[in-house]
């Protein structure tokens, strides 16, 4: 095989030539042509941005802006000699240097050498430093003085991804621009330009899918449209652009997470062998995972008008049922766990395990939505309804799926009435036994503020008649209990109390006894083991009558029976 | 009768870059990832060799094999053709590859080879092995060629990683991807590079490689296949005994050799446990409580992984991991 033409690639042959060609950088073009027509182009720039946005394109464009000899109103020719070898990198004024292989002071030693030459045909000498973040700091600073006060007529541009490895003092001697990132529609735009040239016909969908995949870059999309039209049909869809991929289709995406959000693993698995033989590759599909989830964000949160990462807007009614049933706290935490997983794929030799584990703990996630309405309910005030049995700590298993479902179809509509209700008597707290920790705090939160840190030393309260509330302080703050005690001050506690309760309340102020001994050991204690569930005993080996006659009267069961006069642990319940 | 031939497994590819070729549309650079020993290499210098092919009656894409550039080729003195990869006992490829030495800085080095004029053909083509070694510093060299590189030009990378690989490098390239081998096609592989002498040892071999001919290599020698046996079983039971594990694990390890061979062992050692706790958790998948002890114990592998790079002795290493590995398996039934 000998004769191929050679081929250049779409993002070479459709680099923008002039400042209007410059998709999604309007501003940065605008600028800069102002400054060529008002005469006031700095000596040095500094562009900066993600890869392919048009820094170098842009750079190139200047150059020739302020050297062809035909230009009119800051627009290049782009037909004689100058604009051309510009174009191409290696015009004898414009010099494009690569900062990443020649990144040694020597080399820069060069540049200062040569930079009092007179450019040889056109009007200015421009420096182009690409990649400049690689120079090292004796380059950087070996150009300082160079840079700050050039010969007339010389002109730098530096191009970098990444402008927080460039010193200060270059920074400062610059003008700098930053290149945001390329909206899809603009690349999706720019890509039907770019097929009609070619003479392809792209369906919309598979457009839209490359200049998604892009995530702002335009040469991204370009390398991707190229392969696409190398390798696919004469008619190219979305299919093909997932083949090519090795990206999961939206179908397979909302199956997946349908089973993730309906917390069934199994049927997780399932999907993810299906998917992974169909030719998906498992990094691609995690990323879609973690961008579905994030779109799930998007919507849980009502962002109507954002746009979807991960599918197409179309999916967004399936998006939004999933939302609504998981909720945003489940979505936030699902999205460290993923986050958190791809982080160490990135770095293991066996990234399998990690995601699957990763996708099988979303499964189990709790249902965190009622977990954070109830907290809510307690800020405000609210007791809260504990669900018999069932301690929130763990999440629920699959078994009890169904259970958990009801659960959170019920539980955080009572909740939410419950919050709304806390929230419009705030003012009136009945004082009961259940609730006068809550209450002991509203008074600290309500009582004057001379009072107020005093008081907020208390260590427990307690109901020692009708109307009448204990306040107990701890010895170590005896100080504060003599304080609150003082007449005035126990008025005005007794009042916020009375307002609060909307009766009059009494308040004592007590020694805490037991405080002392508890805060003395309490960081050495280990956690107190659980105490074991009491196994009720056979009532039938039972001969004592009264025994029976008491739990039938209590409708207890029973554990334990032990004749009188010695210590009891008896526990009934 | 086509020099493709020889590589199996990969035909989607193929196709691909024929018709790529046929459209005229081959780019300048191609970023080939997949998983480590499907052919990678092979087909980039397959890739080289046709495109260098005088003989044009070939058809696209293809060599003769007796014309003096695939004669070059074959015999590895192709004038225009560069390899690089990661140098004998180095961590990564440096940028001297690239771009020269200090001396020689711009004077030699795979981008001052690229802008030469061909000598034999009529391109220059360049392949770069394990590119994900590349440093930044290499990396960034590299960019500036890859975007614009002389006309006729063709730079391959080759990746295993590739999410590794530089943003701004993948931009640049178009993206290949290899998939791992088909099962019977590796089992023919298998059989022909006589890893296994019975169709039912190639069979079981090929199982368990995953897809890749260099599994099958390590595996062929026994010694991963007693490595499996040996944590399957130990793990797989209520109670793990790491007094007697450690040092059976240990022999293991110091069996393969001097210190980079053992490390490299260590790193099997950990791909055997936490695919054996991948599976062990596909059939566990309903108890949380199991869950999340799954998901310490990879975390424990993980840092394992970590602690192997950072060149932590190995028995200390082993004993920690095993114990760590053996707590938290107590009391757990699976």
């Amino acid at each position: 095989m000998t004769e191929t033409s050679h081929y250049t690639v779409l993002a070479r042959r459709f680099r923008p030539q002039s400042f209007g060609d410059v998709v999604g950088q309007q501003h940065i073009a605008q600028a800069l042509k102002n400054a060529i027509l008002g005469s006031r182009v700095a000596h040095a720039y500094l562009f900066t941005g993600a890869r392919g946005v048009g820094k170098t394109s842009t750079a190139r464009i200047l150059a020739k802006a302020l050297n062809c000899p035909h230009a009119v109103d800051a627009v290049p020719c782009n037909e004689c000699e100058i604009c051309t070898s510009i174009s191409s990198g290696n015009d004898v004024d414009v010099l494009e240097i690569d900062g990443a292989s020649n990144r040694r002071i020597d080399d820069i030693r060069d540049i200062r050498a040569n930079v009092s030459v007179k450019s040889m045909r056109s009007k200015y000498k421009v420096y182009i430093i690409d990649e400049v973040h690689m120079l090292t700091t004796e380059a950087f600073n070996a150009l300082l003085k160079t840079l700050e006060e050039p010969p007339p007529n010389v002109k730098f541009v530096f191009c970098t991804t990444e402008p927080q490895k460039v010193p200060d003092t270059i920074l400062s001697r610059c003008q700098r621009f930053d290149f945001s990132s390329i909206e899809t529609s603009s690349i999706t735009e720019r890509l039907r330009q770019i097929a009609e040239a070619e003479g392809y016909t792209v369906e919309d969908e598979a457009l839209d899918l490359v200049a998604r995949r892009a995530a702002g870059s335009m040469r991204d999309s370009q390398s991707l449209f190229d392969q696409l039209l190398a390798f696919g049909d004469s008619n190219l869809t979305a299919d093909d652009v997932h083949r090519l991929l090795g990206t999961a289709g939206d179908e397979q995406l909302t199956t997946a997470y349908d089973a993730i959000v309906f917390r069934d693993p199994a049927k997780l698995l399932e999907c993810l062998d299906d998917t992974l033989n169909s030719g998906v590759q498992l990094s691609e599909f995690f990323n879609q995972i973690l961008g579905y989830t994030r779109d799930l964000m998007v919507v849980a949160a009502g962002a109507g008008k954002v746009s979807l990462q991960s599918v197409f807007n179309s999916q967004r009614p399936v998006l939004q049922e999933q939302a609504e049933r998981w909720g945003m706290e489940t979505i936030v935490t699902a999205m460290q766990i993923l986050a958190e997983a791809k982080t160490q794929m990135g770095r293991s030799i066996n990234a399998r395990p990690i995601a699957e584990l990763a996708l099988i703990r979303l499964c189990h996630l709790g249902d965190l939505k009622t977990l954070a309405v109830a907290m809510k309910a307690l800020e405000q005030g609210q007791p809260l309804m504990v669900r018999g049995g069932q301690t929130g700590a763990t999440p629920p298993s699959p078994e009890r799926t169904n259970d958990t479902q009801k659960k959170s179809e019920n539980q955080p509509q009572n909740a939410v009435k419950a919050g709304q209700t806390g929230r419009q008597e705030s003012t009136v707290i009945d004082l009961n036994d259940r609730n006068r920790r809550e209450f002991l705090s509203q008074v600290i939160a309500k009582v004057e503020d001379k009072v107020k840190l005093h008081l907020s030393s208390s260590s427990e309260s307690a109901i020692s008649g009708p109307n009448q509330l204990e306040i107990l302080f701890p010895v170590k703050y005896d100080l504060s209990r003599r304080y609150c005690e003082k007449p005035e001050n126990l008025r005005l506690i007794e009042n916020t109390a009375s307002d609060l309760a909307g009766r009059p309340i009494q308040i004592r102020i007590k020694v805490d006894q037991q405080a002392v001994s508890e805060e003395s050991y309490e960081p050495n204690e280990p956690p107190p083991a659980e105490r074991p569930r009491p196994v009720p005993a056979d009532l039938d080996s039972v001969s004592d009558s009264l025994v029976h006659q008491a739990v039938d009267l209590f409708k207890a069961n029973l554990v334990k029976v032990q004749p009188l006069g010695k210590p009891s642990t008896n526990q009934e319940g | 009768m086509s020099h493709w031939d020889t590589l199996l497994g990969h035909d989607r590819v193929i196709d691909q870059m024929k018709r790529a070729c046929e459209r005229g549309r081959l780019s300048h650079a191609y970023l080939m990832s997949g998983p480590a020993g499907v052919g990678k290499k092979m087909f980039a210098r397959k890739l080289a060799q046709a495109l260098f092919c005088q003989t044009p009656e070939t058809g696209s894409l293809e060599a003769c094999g007796h014309c003096p550039n695939c004669k070059r080729f074959q015999a590895g003195s192709h004038p225009d053709y560069y390899e690089i990869g990661c140098p004998e006992g180095k961590k990564s490829i440096p940028i001297e590859l690239f771009v020269g030495s200090d001396d020689h800085r711009g004077r030699e080095g795979l981008c001052y080879e690229l802008s030469l004029k061909p000598m034999a053909s009529d391109r220059k083509i360049a392949v770069i092995d394990d590119a994900h070694l590349m440093q930044s510093e290499s990396a960034n060299s590299l960019l500036k060629t890859l975007e614009e590189p002389p006309p006729k030009s063709l730079i391959v990378l080759i990746t295993d990683r590739d999410e590794a690989i530089l943003p701004t490098i993948r931009s640049r390239c178009q993206f290949v991807r290899f998939q791992p081998l088909p099962h019977s096609e590796l089992v023919s592989l298998i059989l022909s590079l006589g890893y296994a002498v019975h169709e039912s040892q190639a069979e079981a071999l090929a199982r368990l490689s995953e897809g890749s001919l260099e599994n099958a290599r390590e595996l062929s020698q026994g010694r991963l296949r007693e490595l499996t046996e040996l944590v399957a079983s130990s793990f797989g039971q209520d109670r793990v005994n790491p007094l007697k594990l450690v040092p059976e694990i240990l022999g293991w390890i110091e069996s393969a050799g001097e210190s980079t061979a053992q490390r490299q062992a260590a790193v099997w050692l950990l791909k055997v446990i936490s695919e054996d706790l991948r599976l062990r958790l596909r059939r566990n998948v309903t108890e949380t409580v199991l869950v999340d002890n799954y998901h310490q114990r990879l975390n424990r592998l993980r840092d394992a992984e970590q602690q192997i790079q950072e060149m932590m002795p190995i028995p200390l290493w082993l004993e920690g991991l095993i114990h760590d590995l053996a707590r938290l398996s107590r009391g757990v039934h699976a």
